[in-house]
């Protein structure tokens, strides 16, 4: 009886622990499953979703069609490198900035051909290169677009503003045939954006310039790292462009009695020497140097419209704003760091 | 008569704005400048810069008139002794290649333009200092460190384009430290234009009729052409390049001298003997004095006035004042010339 009794109960017994046998091995299945697609993934990122042939625009509104996933991509600008690293690709060519690769990029960039300056790209090199896609700043080689499309596709774009950042980043996915990568990627940002901009305490006031010896330059609103600061509920006082119709300008000079005037409580301060402009009288005057809140900033601020720039320079500029809610980023390559300046002592 | 209006208009002018009776009081406040705002801003920013521009222009103006009477050309300007460009290929040399600091540039500038001052003298040597080929010889400087400066400015790097706001001539952020280094040249340039106007008038002069009075032609245009080298090196160091104030403020002091002839019995005995150089018609009625005494610190005057006046116009929306002189100047050129045409 109580074997007839227990039968039942041991084959309910036996059903239950096949069935938890048989869902543990599905568990066990799916997790394999997913942890090898998850390797393939990060393997061989080459990998495409999409489907070939693909035909994308870039901003010169020119028609760029793909047979085949590129496989190098040579970068005019920091821009298309930052953006195939974080697609899971590496960049085989990169351009110069100031005859210096961008720091925030760490050490992969030492792996890339040194394509020269941003500005004039060596042709020959690139030629020896022989990339599969081209990603350059119109601005800078809209002279050279012809030859740049006789080595090989050509993408060109003009990158100011937060908006411009979103779309060449979906476009390259795009071409990449990682759409639903390129997506994710702007999607991320938009989410942690939204999550600084809850958590900034704001009632702060800052500045982004860079100089050419005595010649002082600042960003207006529109440009995407002044933009990051608005989300981040700092007030940039050099404000908007008066003609706002237009991308370009996205900075105009600034007299010193200006920026006396403006006297933000943060200034960030691209290239030039350890103390620009330090000799003039107003420099004493600013509250931001007093305070020793002024910062020398690196590459990124000024060429943020890539994926990992524009997350380094959301998270950096929170830190240096309100040092009491945001930690110090740790993952910022030191070189690319912003660095506290100090002129009281001359 | 304009000077003194400009000078106090372009002080009220600017980002913060001031009333000229703030200003009256700013200039006048004795404490530390650092204690009141206004105070402040009118004598450690907006004075510097008047000062500095007023500097550049009598300068430019004064040079303009040398190089004008040394090379005996109507249309001769600093810029053709090759010390703009000299002073500017310095400048950025030492910015794109070497990353000096703004001072060090200054001196670096200033030497640039001795140079290629001296260089122009020293081609136009053999010929001995002849107006022509002195001419030629600024003409080919210019232009090699101009060629000089494209490429430098070629091979610069991307963010170096701010260079193109001081290559237009600019008197932005200029302080005291900027006067400190341009006044003793300035100071010293002009002393040496108006001890030097006797000898200058002669040069006008045919070379063979100026030997016959005894002067050392040679000698004395080298050292008249030195005067418009340290004047316009100087000045180009501290502002860069203003184009046109050298060639027009010397022609606004002529039209004007000829409209209101002065009387023969002003001129020097040396001056009366003169036979003007003038691609214009010359009735009894409006006879040009060409005394340099006259001239030289009327340029000088007229320069500044007009520097001052192009600063005021710049500061409006911050343009390099160098673009201003040129709006300026190109115009009124124009002017000039129709002017002495129906004379």
């Amino acid at each position: 009886m109580s074997l007839a009794l227990c039968h039942p109960i041991g084959s309910q017994t036996t059903n239950t622990r096949s069935r938890l046998l048989r869902m543990a091995g599905l568990v066990f299945t799916l997790a394999v499953g997913c942890l090898t697609l998850k390797q393939a993934v990060a393997t061989d990122t080459t990998s495409t979703t999409d489907q070939f042939p693909v035909s994308v625009q870039d901003d010169r509104q020119v028609t760029v069609i793909f047979d085949n996933a590129p496989q190098s991509v040579a970068s005019i600008s920091v821009f298309g490198a930052d953006l195939i690293s974080a697609l899971g690709q590496q960049a085989t060519g990169l351009s110069t900035l100031n005859h210096r690769q961008s720091a925030y990029l760490g050490d992969q960039t030492k792996k890339m051909m040194d394509l020269g300056e941003v500005h004039e790209t060596d042709m020959e090199r690139l030629t020896e290169l022989n990339p599969d896609l081209i990603i350059g700043l119109r601005q800078y080689t809209e002279p050279f677009a012809n030859k740049f499309e006789e080595i090989g596709h050509f993408m060109a774009f003009d990158l100011t503003t937060y908006q411009d950042s979103d779309q060449a980043i979906q476009k390259v996915s795009q071409a990449m045939g990682l759409n639903s990568k390129g997506q994710t990627l702007n999607q991320e940002f938009s989410d942690q954006l939204a999550q600084y901009e809850q958590q900034a305490p704001g009632k702060v006031s800052a500045i982004l310039i860079w100089h050419w010896a005595d010649t002082l330059y600042a960003f207006y609103d529109h440009y995407l790292t002044t933009d990051i600061m608005a989300r981040l509920k700092v007030k940039n006082v050099m404000g908007a462009t008066p003609t706002p119709a237009l991308k370009k300008p996205d900075s105009t000079v600034l007299s010193m009695e200006k920026l006396l005037r403006l006297n933000p409580d943060v200034i960030l301060s691209f290239t030039g020497d350890d103390r620009p402009i330090s000799y003039h009288p107003v420099w004493q005057k600013l509250k931001a140097v007093q305070n020793k809140r002024v910062y020398r900033i690196n590459d990124q601020y000024v060429m943020p419209h890539g994926p990992i720039a524009r997350d380094m320079v959301l998270r950096e500029m929170a830190h240096l704003f309100y040092p009491q809610v945001f930690d110090k980023t740790s993952d910022i390559p030191a070189a690319a760091q912003a660095k506290a300046l100090t002129f009281l002592a001359r | 008569m304009l000077l003194v209006p400009a000078s106090l208009a372009s002080l009220a002018m600017g980002d913060t704005p001031l009333s000229y009776s703030q200003v009256v009081q700013a200039l006048n406040d004795s404490t530390d400048s650092t204690d009141s705002f206004e105070a402040f801003i009118v004598q450690e920013l907006r004075l510097p810069r008047l000062v500095t521009g007023l500097l550049a222009g009598a300068a430019l103006g004064m040079a303009g008139a040398l190089v004008q009477a040394i090379t005996r050309n109507p249309l001769g300007t600093p810029d053709l002794m090759g010390v703009s460009a000299g002073a500017s290929f310095a400048i950025v040399l030492g910015f794109v290649l070497l990353g000096l600091s703004p001072a060090s540039l200054l001196a670096l500038g200033t030497l640039g333009g001795f140079i290629a001052g001296l260089l122009t003298f020293a081609i136009a040597w053999k010929t001995h200092l002849n107006p022509i080929h002195l001419t030629l010889s600024g003409m080919s400087i210019a232009l090699f460190f101009t060629a000089g400066i494209t490429i430098l400015l070629i091979s610069a790097d991307a963010d170096a384009n701010g260079i193109y706001y001081w290559l237009a001539g600019s008197l932005m952020n200029r302080t005291w430290q900027h006067v400190e280094q341009l006044y003793p040249f300035v100071g010293i340039g002009l002393i040496l234009g108006i001890l030097f106007s006797r000898p200058l008038n002669l040069l006008m002069l045919d070379d063979i009729t100026s030997r016959s009075l005894g002067l050392p032609v040679q000698r004395w245009r080298l050292l008249l052409g030195f005067t418009a080298v340290v004047l316009t090196a100087a000045t180009v160091a501290v502002a860069g390049p203003i184009s046109f104030i050298g060639l027009v403020a010397p022609h606004i002091v002529k039209l004007a001298l000829k409209l209101k002839s002065l009387p023969d019995q002003t001129m020097q005995p040396e001056a009366q003997a003169l036979k003007p150089i003038q691609p214009h018609k010359q009735t009894q009625d409006h006879k040009q004095t060409l005394d340099h005494k006259i001239i030289l610190p009327l340029s000088a005057l007229t320069g500044a006035t007009l520097v001052c006046l192009a600063d005021w116009g710049a500061k409006f929306q911050e343009v390099p004042v160098g673009i201003l002189c040129i709006l300026l100047g190109g115009p009124l050129f124009v002017y000039l010339i129709r002017k002495q045409d129906a004379l």
